[in-house]
């Protein structure tokens, strides 16, 4: 077997000991690597039914087969936990050469569990793996930290992730940061390394990687960068995805003021070419990536000048249209802000914009909010907010818990418009306005997510009628998710999936000429399904329930006011209507339990 | 009868203006303002936005007066209908 190492670094933080676990081919092929690996390896070693930021729950990382190849796009990794958010699976990913580190210096995953009795980084230095002092990193910002480790060690070659200070303070959506700017941002992945007293993890990867058909993998992997260089990815290049913010207002799909609207008035001022004429300052990329996605952006004058920060349309939507908020240096500086603090930004910019609305109903009043004005459009406020969620000081604390703790706190109806599934934040598309998304959204075994489902293709393609909620979408929600699991374990960038002919047939091709283990298309399609259903089966043994796959009120009681598609509805009998389309689809029961044969239809009768 | 083209995105970069409109005979369909978009803004050809003539590349879309989105072209327009070129790859 090549690529692979075949080796999982287990850390114990309370003894300060690790040990090595050898992995099978077979296990490998069957959970490929990625958010397959860490789901498994998770399932495997945290305590069922544990609090999520205690010493039992586990942290499970893994990397792709194609780590440390020259595959473009393969180098990312990816993370899991039982999330503080949501109570169920957290998972979570990020773009790196933090992964290719890892697997340069011979693991194909790392399990994290205990606690550490003091602020501590490990230090996984090829073979050696080192327990350090992180007193004084603790409180540090991120990009911060990630220096300050690369100077202690001397080694400017040393890939750092870390967490910030929302993470040390246990805000259960903080992120994980590596390589300054990219983060596994998600589900709360930095409060979990928060409880266990972990600031860091440093890899120091300098051995080489081998893969089974050198001169076929190098052919293969120029004539995929090259197709990287078309259409296929002309979007994410030259305008990044902040290009949608224009479109999706147009379509009146941009969600703004909480969901209250679904067009920004003033979308041209927050629209990703007036980012690109005022802002840009260039385009970067993840490790072996040809696109570059990412842009910088900086601002040049006014009271946020010098805030410089990466940002994506996920991003630019919540800390702005979301908050009603356009103006870009506002959202610049805020984004800045959530990076440094190590913030989710989509449910930071989310339960900003929640408690905005709050303000603004009567429900919280100033003496709430420290004095602050919380009306929409404040990005001082927004500015002022995120510094006291990662500190959880004063009004800060309230909305660190996130939309929907905060809003089962709060009360007097802010429920129905807390705009979360199973806790987790929507993204920036309005669900009403897309029928097979907002199914992918209920039934995300993450919370309300589009990258673990995305059906919103099929929407926004028009090989269905996106205004429409009707059986088929079951079908065509749980081959999404199959395809995201894939690239998820795989670990290609999604941005690269549109330039692959017959993505099944030539990504199993680049894992056979890496690894030299065979795995047919439908081999990769089965194994998309079991990662699925491994990941609900970890949320069924957390106590999932058939009431969590859900949206928020607002959805599914207000028809869209504006915009395009003014008027649209998706009740909850269509909702209803679609989930259970969905869990026939998936061969689980009507309560959406997944059934023992089906479980060892997919070889994982283990978890009967 | 007179249809509108917003252009967005790269489609927008690339044509160098936010919308153009157009002229068609009765029973035109959606190909033919791709074979005028091709003739009249030569770049979205030269970046194979458009190709042979009268097809839109897989990666886009257009959608009709911000409702309906389509890849399929046989489809016949309406006087004053506005349609949008827009990506049909998303992510964020």
């Amino acid at each position: 077997m090549d690529a692979y190492t075949g080796r999982v670094l287990h850390v114990d933080l309370g003894r300060r000991k690790s040990q090595v676990e050898v992995l099978e081919p077979a296990f490998l092929q069957k959970y490929l690597g990625g958010v397959g690996l860490a789901t498994r390896l998770l399932i495997d070693n945290g305590e069922p039914g544990c609090d999520p930021l205690g010493e039992e729950n586990a942290v499970a990382i893994a990397v792709g087969a194609l780590a440390g190849t020259m595959v473009p796009c393969g180098g990312k990794h990816a993370m899991a936990a039982k999330s503080p958010l949501t109570g169920f699976i957290g998972d979570s990913l990020s773009g790196s050469y933090w992964s290719n580190a890892l697997r340069r210096a011979g693991y194909d995953a790392m399990v994290i569990k205990g606690k550490a009795a003091n602020p501590t980084y490990v230090f996984v230095d090829n073979e050696y793996t080192l327990f350090r002092d992180a007193e004084a990193l603790w409180g540090q910002e991120s990009f911060a930290t990630e220096e300050a480790i690369r100077a202690e060690i001397g080694d400017s070659r040393v890939r750092v992730s870390c967490i910030g200070v929302a993470g040390e303070k246990l805000v259960p959506y903080a992120c994980v940061s590596n390589d300054r700017g990219r983060q596994a941002g998600r589900t709360g992945m930095g409060a979990v390394w928060g409880s266990k007293n972990l600031k860091a993890i440093a890899v120091r990867g300098t051995q080489p990687v081998s893969v089974a058909e050198l001169e076929e993998l190098n052919k293969l992997s120029l004539d995929l960068g090259e197709r990287a260089q078309g259409l296929a990815t002309a979007k994410y290049r030259v305008t990044g995805t902040v290009g949608n913010v224009l479109t999706l207002n147009r379509l009146g799909l941009l969600p703004t003021r909480n969901f209250q609207n679904s067009v920004l008035e003033s979308a041209e001022q927050v629209s990703g070419e007036y980012l690109q004429s005022h802002f840009k300052e260039k385009a970067v990329a993840c490790s072996g990536c040809p696109i570059a996605c990412e842009q910088v952006v900086r601002v040049r004058e006014g009271s946020y000048e010098g805030a410089r920060v990466s940002v994506d349309y996920e991003t630019l939507y919540a800390l702005g249209p979301c908050c009603g908020i356009d103006s870009l240096p506002g959202i610049i500086k805020a984004a800045e802000l959530c990076d440094r603090y190590g913030l989710d930004t989509i449910s930071t910019g989310v339960t900003i914009a929640w408690a905005m609305e709050c303000y603004e109903k009567g429900i919280l009043t100033e003496s709430d909010t420290d004095g602050l004005e919380l009306n929409f459009g404040n990005h001082e406020a927004s500015v002022a907010l995120i510094e006291r969620i990662a500190l959880r000081e004063g009004i800060g604390d309230l909305l660190a818990q996130g939309t929907k703790r905060a809003s089962e706190k709060v009360g007097q109806g802010s429920e129905k418009f807390a705009m979360q599934s199973k806790g987790l934040e929507l993204p920036g598309y309005e669900p009403r306005g897309l029928k097979t998304y907002a199914l992918g959204l209920a039934v995300g075994t993450r919370g309300a997510c589009h990258n673990r489902s995305l059906a919103y293709e099929p929407d926004m393609k028009g090989q269905v009628d996106r205004l429409k909620a009707e059986k088929g979408r079951g079908q065509i929600a749980a081959e999404s998710e199959d395809l995201a699991a894939t690239l998820d374990s795989m670990m290609f960038c999604k941005f690269i999936r549109g330039c692959f002919e017959d993505y099944h047939e030539e990504a199993t091709e680049f894992y056979r000429l890496a690894t030299g283990l065979d795995l047919s298309a439908e081999g990769l399609k089965e194994a998309g399904e079991r990662i699925c259903n491994l990941k609900k089966h970890f949320n069924v043994r957390e106590g999932w329930e058939k009431k969590d796959d859900w949206l928020p009120a607002r959805i599914l009681e207000e028809p869209l006011p504006d915009g395009s598609g003014q008027g649209t509805t998706l009740v909850a009998e269509e909702l209803r209507l679609m989930i259970d389309d969905y869990y026939e689809a998936r061969g689980w029961t009507e309560d959406g339990l997944i059934p023992a044969e089906q479980l060892a239809k997919l070889g994982l009768e283990d978890l009967s | 009868m007179r249809v509108t083209v917003e252009f967005f995105g790269v489609a927008r970069h690339w044509a160098g203006v936010e919308e153009c409109q157009l002229e068609f005979e009765e029973g035109a369909e959606l190909h033919d303002v791709v074979m005028e978009l091709g003739r009249s803004f030569p770049r979205l050809v030269e970046e194979k936005l458009i190709e042979n003539q009268r097809e839109l590349a897989a990666s886009f879309a257009l959608s009709i007066n911000g409702r309906m989105v389509t890849q399929n072209l046989d489809v016949r327009l309406a006087d004053n209908d506005r349609l949008l070129l827009i990506s049909a790859v998303w992510g964020g």
